[in-house]
């Protein structure tokens, strides 16, 4: 099922950015809003841009820069998945970046050609919107990665500095 | 009704690491406090030598709110926090976890909150020098920064 939900998730990704899957951020950003199985979250926090870029810094490297290897077991089945996902954060005064790219090194066969480090996942922007706050803007899979959600949020508002278990997603 | 596979996982944990629980040294110095929910945390106690090498040394199973741990002063010890979850019945089930090199000083007291919930883990390290003195948060280092 994880098989099938990854393979689906990237094919319709990409069948709904014409059959070519985002090669860097910026693709991503013009491409992944309407595709199925995308979703595009605005929200504002009351923490400055620098803050927002700050917590990013921090924590993505440590929390997103990880080798997941899950197992998933049924009468009749049994399957491995090693996925390897990659963090970039671009932060500065005015603008701060997080991407995410996933990149599947078992289980998992790509249908489409994927940047070298995997497929564009995420990616978050935070801008200035008013004094001491920001505007973030979260473009990503519409499901499955729920926990990863709550995290970047988390860190954007600064509730929590926990890292999203990323065995739970898919 | 999550328990039941959470201490089937604990078991296979505690098999798979060989039933070899850490020997703690008599001097706590790491004061363990958890909250965990939904998963198992074990901390793993490796010692470091010179060429960064790891010898394992044992497991400690955290299932208390607040638990008390020896480890070597002056020598660098590799502390791996291991989260495992399994789903009702287990029949996925996965693990995660946050390392890091600590050299105790002398004297000085290690406070570790290490946390799980709704999916959102972390392990926060407040070492105080001496009694009384400020404390300070310590940055996790992996092994990577056991190489100069």
């Amino acid at each position: 099922m994880r098989f099938l939900g990854a393979v689906t998730c990237s094919a319709l990704l990409a069948s709904g950015c014409a059959t070519k899957m985002p090669q860097t951020a910026e693709e991503f950003r013009q491409m992944a809003p309407g595709a199925f199985m995308v979703q595009v979250q605005t929200f504002e926090v009351k923490r400055s841009v620098r803050d927002v870029g700050e917590s990013f810094r921090r924590r993505a490297p440590q929390c997103l820069s990880v080798t997941i290897r899950t197992t998933s077991s049924a009468p009749g089945s049994y399957q491995v998945i090693v996925t390897r996902y990659k963090p970039t954060v671009v932060a500065g005064a005015d603008r701060a970046e997080l991407h995410l790219q996933q990149k599947h090194l078992r289980g998992v066969l790509a249908v489409y050609k994927e940047p070298e480090e995997g497929r564009y996942l995420f990616v978050v922007d935070a801008t200035p919107a008013g004094r001491g706050a920001a505007k973030v803007q979260i473009i990503g899979p519409s499901r499955g990665y729920d926990v990863v959600v709550r995290a970047i949020k988390a860190w954007a508002d600064g509730s929590s500095q926990g890292c999203p278990d990323m065995t739970k997603i898919g | 009704m999550r328990r039941a596979p959470a201490l089937g996982l604990a078991a296979l944990v505690a098999a798979c690491a060989g039933g070899s629980h850490y020997a703690n040294l008599p001097e706590k110095n790491l004061v363990v406090r958890t909250g965990i929910s939904g998963a198992r945390a074990v901390l793993g106690v490796h010692a470091v030598d010179a060429q960064c090498k790891l010898t394992y040394e044992g497991f400690v199973e955290l299932d208390q709110p607040v638990m008390r741990v020896g480890i070597p002063e002056r020598r660098t010890s590799y502390l791996v926090f291991e989260f495992a979850t399994a789903s009702f019945w287990g029949g996925r089930r996965g693990s995660i976890t946050r390392e890091t090199l600590l050299r105790p000083r002398p004297g000085a007291s290690y406070d570790i909150r290490v946390t799980y919930k709704d999916e959102l883990y972390d392990v926060v390290i407040r070492e105080t020098a001496a009694r009384g003195s400020r404390s300070r948060v310590l940055e996790l280092a992996g092994l990577g920064a056991c190489w100069p």
